[in-house]
């Protein structure tokens, strides 16, 4: 209580004086211990069909483990550079990214997120948001993929491409 | 000190900070390039009357293309002519792309072209086709003639293929 009492006089007392002195702004990003998220693969090749009919679907195209160490709050935030589709030069084709949570013994909670309700359109981040620490293994999820075919109409055949990143957000 | 150390404080509190991941999604979209017709047999009746004989619509091709950019060619095995032994007689074809003239950039076959060797006998198109394809009639002609043609069966091949560009 004491510390307390302290810490807040301190704090009043330097919130006065900011005014009369020159501020110094101090920004330190420290990591919470042990915190990262971890792919199976950081390469996804994907072979669509192309046929106008048969659309690509994994729902396992990957797996995602994320620790959060010390950091009992937190989110992950998913976000594409073309904004949801994979693109080969003007031509794009959109794709759709869905996250699945393996069981595990994490007691913590994660929240409801249209991530992994079902499959998203990362025109803009998702988030999924996180209450409690992981165990030191982390959680586990998949990350599904999927493209849809266009009825009766060809894409431009060749190579699209997208890169797909996931942050870690400690609070 | 002390207020650097106070500052320090409050700036721990108030930052979050953010690690990631990034993969990198390469999808490969199939590649379709394909030239079909409906029939892969020709039988013309020529009355040998010295009347021309033409049908607009012999033959129907169909392509179908995932690329924007691509040719058909057509070629003759015997330099657009139909042939008995030594004795040929010229025969001209056309594809009507009309009815899709946004996907074309140049039709050569627009018209009745004689298959020979010297001959533009290519379609460049500029656009995807649906996976349907695209059907276009092909038309076969043999000009009207003065002298009777020797009787008999005379016969060419029409090689049709197409390419992205």
């Amino acid at each position: 209580m004491k510390k307390y009492v302290a810490l807040l006089s301190l704090l009043v007392l330097t919130g006065v004086s900011v005014f009369a002195q020159q501020s110094i702004n101090v920004k330190a990003i420290v990591a919470p211990v042990g915190a990262n998220i971890t792919m199976d693969s950081y390469l996804w090749n994907i072979a669509f069909p192309n046929d106008g009919v048969t659309p690509y679907q994994n729902d396992r195209q990957g797996i995602m483990t994320v620790k959060s160490g010390s950091t009992w709050l937190f989110h992950i935030d998913f976000s594409s550079e073309h904004l949801g589709y994979v693109k080969q030069g003007s031509f794009q084709i959109p794709y759709y990214v869905k996250v699945t949570e393996i069981p595990s013994s994490y007691s913590g909670f994660i929240l409801q997120s249209s991530i992994m309700n079902g499959y998203v359109q990362l025109t803009s981040t998702q988030s999924i948001w996180f209450l409690g620490r992981t165990p030191q293994a982390g959680i586990r999820f998949y990350v599904g993929i999927k493209i849809n075919a266009t009825s009766g109409q060809f894409f431009e055949s060749g190579t699209y491409t997208d890169t797909l990143t996931i942050n870690f957000v400690a609070l | 000190m002390k207020k650097f150390l106070v500052f320090l404080i409050v700036g721990l509190l108030a930052s979050s900070a953010a690690w990631g991941a990034t993969i990198a999604i390469t999808a490969n979209a199939a590649s379709k390039l394909e030239v079909s017709v409906d029939s892969d047999t020709w039988t013309i009746a020529l009355d040998n009357t010295g009347a021309a004989y033409e049908d607009a619509g012999q033959g129907a091709l169909t392509v179908k293309s995932s690329k924007s950019a691509y040719t058909v060619s057509f070629a003759s095995a015997n330099n657009g002519t139909l042939v008995k032994g030594t004795d040929t007689i010229p025969y001209k074809v056309k594809v009507d792309t009309t009815g899709w003239s946004s996907g074309v950039t140049t039709n050569n076959l627009s018209a009745y072209t004689q298959l020979t060797a010297a001959a533009t006998k290519t379609i460049v198109f500029s656009s995807r086709t649906p996976t349907a394809g695209k059907t276009f009639d092909i038309g076969f002609k043999i000009d009207a003639y003065s002298e009777y043609y020797v009787d008999g069966a005379y016969t060419d091949t029409i090689t049709i293929s197409i390419a992205s560009n």
